[in-house]
């Protein structure tokens, strides 16, 4: 207790310069935590391509007609399927739906329906196992894969409810469904809905609340019917080996048809917004956080300054100079730690509110990931910022002994 | 004088009696007007825009109320500004079977669409041709693929015309070759004129007296300075928060120059025992905070131009904005005259209370 009000009394020397420190560092904290979140869904974006191997296929965007489009068909595809160019070693057109679940409060879910090919290509699964269409029997309930923070409290083995039409009498029924894995924080919707010569990798893997992925015959099984809609866009995914030849036979093609971007394209263009992003974006907190660090270092010498006086009497009554060490390093530490406490707090309240705010503040969380290694940022800024301002205090507090402090002037 | 000479020797006070803190106070100070310096360029958004020739402040856009009869003079009615380029389009009319294919409602937006100079600066300097010499030299119009991919031919305004070719995400609109169009439809309720360079205040008013003249019945007319309000407007308040920016960073440190002036509290009693007046001694510390925060800013500036090619590297604005000896001068006025606003509330701290406070105040 005895220290701790010997603490308090550190920073009653400057009051006014304590809390505005807090303040400003609080609030460079903050601001980097939202350029990091929004920076991070990017690149996180441009990461799940590299973890998927998608690095050698096209992104392409036919030019269907439009009535064609609004029946999820698309006349490109199916030709391109059936021209069967040797370059091709599969095509990626999941389609999707969207339903109702009362679970947790409820909530409209995103379905990724999953063919096969799919399946057997990608997973989007981080506990439990991913779906495969073999293990769905006619009696057990359809397999699911869920992810988003809408299902953050969904375990592996769950039974969760969803809100169908029941073609028969048109009326809504509810059908559960089999959680079997999760993907975990942070969950990217796999979308092929985005057309514009400037695609990026945030485009296809954008950040979603909820996301089921299930098999196409779990969904039947589930929805009574196969009533999903197909997105236009699609992705060819060449095999290993294939010549230039074969590549470009299939670049011709989708050209004659609309338009397309290889990965190595999108790679690009994702790589330049991101700079882009990170020139515009990240001076500012970078800047704040240097002003603030220096602004530490400066109050921490004023600090000490003015306790020395005190010291000269603390030292007079039995006061170690150890003890004196560890008061200014705990005083010091105190004013960055608050800010980094604030802001450890508010990183904490957006991984548990993340999806509320989400829907509160879409414009502002839209393109945002809660970017959990932030808190490793802030708590080497702490480290970094404390280490410096001790340097000063702690060498005017060794240089000056007991009888210096009585003899010179402060 | 003596204010100037009193301020300059307290300072050399600071710097040899007070040197840690002193030293401390002023790099935070330099620190913060580099801060402002940096951010400076990105409120300058019209002068980036200038500098980058950005085509929408060189278009002149003009919406007509109705389908109206056009001339190839009145196409080129800016050429004496310099034109690069001019898109013209009329609403038509197509035959239903065409419309079929479309959505509902589209009917509204279906125009053809010409180019002067076949579009090579539509988007930027380095824009591609919308037409190739061959599709130019022919009659016929070229067609969105939401028409469907396999048709020949098109019917417009009860004409048929070959179909050239094939674009996508155009949204249901036709292109024509400039004769084609002047040929067959010769009418406009849209024209775009760009300019080859960024036309000055002036001219751009006496292209909206032309246009006005030319074309009575504007119903919307956009022109660059449009954009230059709004970009203007986003200028003043990035300004705002720049400042606002180097308002709090220079408070960070102004604690440090407060205790400063705590260590000349028996200064300032010796001063006013020998008359100096309450008001000369603010203009004293005034001075002190002027000649610190200008010659910090100075530094800032000084540095911040030395290092401009690496600066700029990591700034949005790139190499598009110079700074001029006359940005240099605005950054240092304003820094100065911010830091003098920002010190008022310690001038009331430090000048409060009487003599013997002060000496109090010096003692505990």
């Amino acid at each position: 207790m005895k220290r701790f009000r010997l603490l308090l009394e550190f920073y009653q020397k400057s009051i006014i310069a304590t809390l505005f420190l807090i303040f400003f560092m609080a609030a460079s904290l903050f601001y980097l935590i939202d350029v990091l979140g929004y920076l991070g869904y990017k690149t996180y974006s441009l990461d799940m391509m590299d973890s998927l191997n998608l690095n050698n296929g096209v992104y392409a965007m036919p030019a269907d007609a439009f009535d064609e489009q609004m029946n999820g068909y698309s006349p490109t595809y199916e030709e391109l399927l059936s021209h069967e160019f040797p370059a091709i070693e599969m095509t990626v057109k999941p389609s999707h739906a969207y339903t109702y679940t009362p679970w947790n409060g409820g909530f409209y879910v995103n379905i990724v329906i999953c063919d096969q090919e799919f399946i057997n290509r990608f997973s989007f699964v981080d506990k439990g196992k991913w779906i495969s269409q073999e293990d769905s029997s006619l009696d057990a309930p359809p397999q699911i894969v869920v992810g988003g923070f809408s299902f953050s409290g969904a375990n592996v083995g769950d039974q969760l409810p969803f809100v169908v039409y029941d073609d028969t009498t048109g009326n809504k029924k509810t059908v559960h469904a089999q959680v079997i894995g999760i993907d975990r924080e942070p969950t990217m919707y796999f979308a092929l809905g985005s057309t514009s010569n400037e695609i990026a990798a945030h485009d296809i893997f954008y950040n979603t609340n909820n996301v089921v992925y299930m098999s196409r015959d779990s969904f039947i099984r589930m929805s009574g019917n196969d009533l999903s809609a197909q997105q236009t866009n699609f992705l060819v995914l060449f095999r290993e080996g294939a010549t230039i030849k074969e590549k470009t036979a299939v670049y011709d093609f989708l050209a004659q048809h609309g338009t397309y971007k290889t990965f190595q394209e999108l790679r690009t263009t994702s790589q330049q917004t991101i700079l882009a992003d990170l020139k515009r974006e990240l001076p500012l907190p970078l800047f704040m956080l240097g002003v603030s660090a220096f602004s530490m270092i400066s109050i921490s010498v004023l600090l000490t300054k003015k306790h020395l006086v005190d010291y000269r009497i603390y030292y007079l009554v039995g006061y170690s100079r150890k003890k004196s060490f560890g008061d200014t390093f705990c005083g010091i530490l105190g004013m960055g730690g608050v800010a980094c406490i604030i802001n450890l707090l508010y990183l904490l309240f957006l991984n548990l509110h993340f999806s509320d705010l989400k829907s509160a503040n879409s414009d502002r969380y839209y393109n945002y990931l809660v970017m959990n290694n932030s808190a490793v940022y802030i708590v080497l800024f702490l480290l970094i910022s404390v280490f410096l301002s001790v340097l000063i205090p702690f060498s005017m507090l060794r240089k000056n002994s007991t009888i210096d402090l009585y003899r010179r002037p402060l | 004088m003596k204010l100037f000479s009193l301020s300059i020797f307290r300072i050399y006070g600071y710097l040899r009696y007070h040197r840690l803190t002193f030293i401390l106070f002023f790099v935070g100070i330099t620190l913060a007007s580099f801060v402002f310096t940096y951010f400076y360029s990105n409120t300058k958004q019209v002068e980036i825009a200038t500098a980058e020739s950005r085509v929408e402040y060189r278009s002149y856009m003009l919406l007509l109320s109705e389908n109206t009869p056009i001339t190839e003079a009145k196409v080129h009615l800016l050429d004496s500004y310099g034109i690069k380029d001019v898109q013209i389009g009329c609403s038509v009319i197509l035959n239903p079977d065409t419309l079929a294919t479309q959505p509902d409602g589209a009917e509204d937006f279906i125009k053809v669409y010409a180019l002067l100079h076949n579009g090579q600066s539509l988007s930027g300097d380095e824009g591609n041709p919308v037409m190739t010499e061959q599709q130019l030299s022919q009659t016929g119009l070229i067609i969105d693929k939401s028409y469907g991919n396999t048709r020949t031919e098109i019917t417009v305004n009860g004409i048929s015309f070959p179909v050239l070719g094939t674009t996508d995400n155009t949204g249901s609109t036709l292109q024509a070759s400039f004769n084609t169009y002047m040929k067959f439809f010769a009418q406009a309720d849209y024209l775009l004129f760009i300019t080859d360079h960024v036309l000055t205040q002036r001219e751009q008013a006496e292209v909206k007296e032309i246009l006005y003249g030319a074309f009575p019945s504007i119903q919307t007319y956009v022109s660059p300075e449009y954009f230059m309000e709004a970009d203007q407007s986003h200028s003043s308040e990035s300004m705002g928060k720049v400042s606002f920016l180097y308002l709090i960073s220079l408070l960070s440190f102004l604690f440090l120059f407060q205790y400063l002036q705590q260590k000349n509290y028996p200064e300032n009693v010796i001063y006013c025992l020998t008359g100096c007046q309450k008001t000369s001694l603010f203009l004293i510390i005034t001075m002190e905070i002027l000649l610190l925060s200008g010659s910090a800013c100075t530094l800032a500036c000084l540095l911040h131009h030395r290092f401009y090619d690496i600066i700029s590297e990591i700034n949005i604005t790139g190499s598009s904005f110079v700074y001029t000896i006359n940005d240099y001068l605005l950054i240092l006025s304003t820094t100065i005259i911010l830091a003098f606003l920002s010190s008022i509330p310690f001038f009331f701290v430090f000048l409060r209370g009487t003599l013997s406070l002060q000496k109090t105040r010096y003692e505990a």
